[in-house]
């Protein structure tokens, strides 16, 4: 099914991409609009991670096209692809574990020459006070939870249009998921599309706009986060019943 | 003593290169011990050759270097930095034996020697004598040392390095240029191995296969010294030069170069995680 390009800030249609000889995405088209929060999920090994580095140019397209704001992505670099507003925060920890933590947000800024990153780490700081109180620690001494929130942190620096998100609950306590998406959201509505792939669906459903299904390398789903929820087939396989 | 801290000074500058480009790159340069090879004869050929003085062939030796370093970086290391350990083992060999039969047909095998004024002078203090250019040797590694310090830990670019030797996909993430800040690693640790030539190559001589027994001694501090943590292997290197020192005068100067390597064993049999412990990054 060809998504729906118009007014589209990313759009892949009919993405082909995998490792070397094997083949992971097999033909995947979505759009994501501006101001969406829009959920990936699909089964262990579907090529939802796959998904998210293509977009980010770790993988390259074989066929198919990624266009951003307008402008075909498929064969750009990460860092080109940074540059033009994707953030990204992919599965597993992905921080600098013997920096600190605000050594970290100095990372996440990295790119950035201007004077006011200084300013928006305070803001960061005060945003998120568990990681404030934790600013001279190593980054590696923080919890699950903690680290997940640190590496959207990072991501944000950049001040992308889109960040997508590679399963942020994965292995917290509930009540850290709870604030993973309390986090995403305020995200969101302070004008930041996400793009999130995950394996809680029933929560990340419940807060997204649209969501897809992806099975065997392609998006066999497409609906809003309630048409999802309700729909037999994908409760029964994707909701456990 | 002091014997030991000029052999010292000299395995720390080798060995923090290697860490360094283990610790970044993630890779084991076993044609490092040629680079300070190269340097040696990049300075004798400033020095003794071109008749320079010696400040500026010692500071020649690292420019050149530094370009060697890049070239090397752009060749061989771009080609296999993505492939399996084996591929760079054998690949960074066979550049060492290229780099030691190159020097032989060009240089010949006779040993170059390359005395300057301060390597004859002596200081005698309160009859303790030793040569000017050893006192050098210790001044200018802890200059460099420092310097070294200074430039990972306050410098974009050194942030960089300590950056990739923790998490390489974090690096991608924020927009590290990866293949650029494995480029200045190269060439600094280059720049390090010919500085160490040109300081001490004054007190020894210069042959072409000087560097592979160099290239294992300083592999032996790097391992002892945490595996890529760069001040480990600096403090290990101290250690190595002053115990075979000490073992050169006391027990059989036949043994000495079986020092290092006894120690590396000895390390990792008493603490596997070298001497230093567990660390993350360089
Ligand atoms: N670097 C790689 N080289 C080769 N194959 C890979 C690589 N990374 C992933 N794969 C394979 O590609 C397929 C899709 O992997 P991917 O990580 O995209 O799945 P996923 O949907 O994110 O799964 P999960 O829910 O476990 O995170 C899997 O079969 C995986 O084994
Ligand atoms: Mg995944």
């Amino acid at each position: 099914m060809a998504a729906d390009g118009d007014g589209a800030l990313l759009e892949l249609s009919e993405v082909v991409a995998g490792y070397e000889e094997v083949e992971v995405l097999r033909g995947v088209s979505l759009a994501v609009r501006a101001g969406e929060i829009v959920c990936i999920i699909g089964a262990n090994g579907a090529g939802k991670s796959t998904l998210l580095r293509t977009v980010f140019g770790m993988v390259q397209p074989r066929e198919g096209a990624i266009r951003f704001a307008g402008e075909d992505i498929a064969r750009r670099s990460s860092l080109e692809v940074l540059r033009r507003g994707i953030g990204y925060v992919p599965q597993g920890r992905c921080n600098f574990p013997a920096m600190s933590v605000e050594e970290n947000l100095e990372m996440g800024a990295y790119l950035r020459r201007d004077a006011r990153v200084r300013g928006d780490i305070e803001t960061l700081l005060a945003r998120f006070p568990m990681l404030a109180t934790k600013r001279r620690d190593p980054a590696g001494t923080l919890s699950g939870g903690q680290q997940q929130i640190l590496e959207m942190a990072i991501a944000l620096l950049l001040h992308p249009r889109l960040l997508m998100v590679d399963e942020p609950s994965l292995g917290l306590d509930p009540r850290m998921v709870e604030i993973v998406f309390d986090t995403l959201l305020a995200i969101n509505r302070e004008g930041t599309t996400i793009l999130m792939v995950e394996q809680n669906a029933k929560k990340a459903l419940s807060v997204s706009h649209r969501g897809f299904v992806l099975e065997l390398g392609r998006n066999r789903f497409e609906g809003s986060g309630r048409e999802l929820l309700d729909n037999p087939d994908v409760r029964q396989h994707y909701l456990g019943g | 003593m002091l014997h030991g801290l000029t052999l010292g000074s000299m395995y720390a500058m080798v060995a923090a290169g290697l860490a360094l480009m283990l610790g970044v790159a993630r890779l084991i340069n076993f044609a490092h011990g040629e680079f300070f090879m190269l340097g040696a004869y990049a300075f004798w050929l400033g020095y003794s050759e071109l008749g320079l003085p010696y400040p500026v062939a010692a500071l020649l030796a690292p420019a050149v270097m530094v370009l060697f370093g890049i070239a090397y970086q752009r060749t061989v290391i771009r080609a296999i930095l993505p492939r399996s350990w084996h591929v760079q083992l054998i690949a960074t060999l066979a550049t060492s034996i290229v780099l030691t039969n190159l020097a032989i047909i060009v240089l010949g095998t006779q040993p170059k020697e390359v005395p300057t004024a301060l390597s004859s002078r002596i200081l005698d203090v309160g009859g303790f004598r030793m040569a000017w250019q050893r006192l050098l040797v210790l001044l200018a590694a802890l200059v460099i040392f420092w310097g070294l310090h200074r430039f990972v830990a306050r410098t974009r670019t050194g942030r960089a390095m300590r950056a990739m030797s923790q998490n390489r996909e974090a690096c991608a993430v924020v927009g590290v240029d990866v293949q650029r800040v494995t480029m200045v690693t190269f060439a600094l640790s280059a720049a390090l191995a010919a500085l160490a030539a040109a300081l001490v190559s004054p007190l020894f001589n210069i042959f072409p296969d000087m560097g592979t027994v160099l290239t294992l001694k300083a592999f032996a501090a790097v391992v002892a010294g945490g595996f890529g943590y760069v001040n480990g292997a600096i403090a290990a290197s101290f250690l190595i030069g002053l115990t075979e020192a000490l073992a050169g005068s006391y027990v059989s100067y036949a043994y000495k170069d079986a020092i290092a390597f006894l120690m590396m064993i000895a390390v990792l049999l008493w603490r596997p995680q070298g001497l230093f412990g567990r660390r993350t990054g360089i």
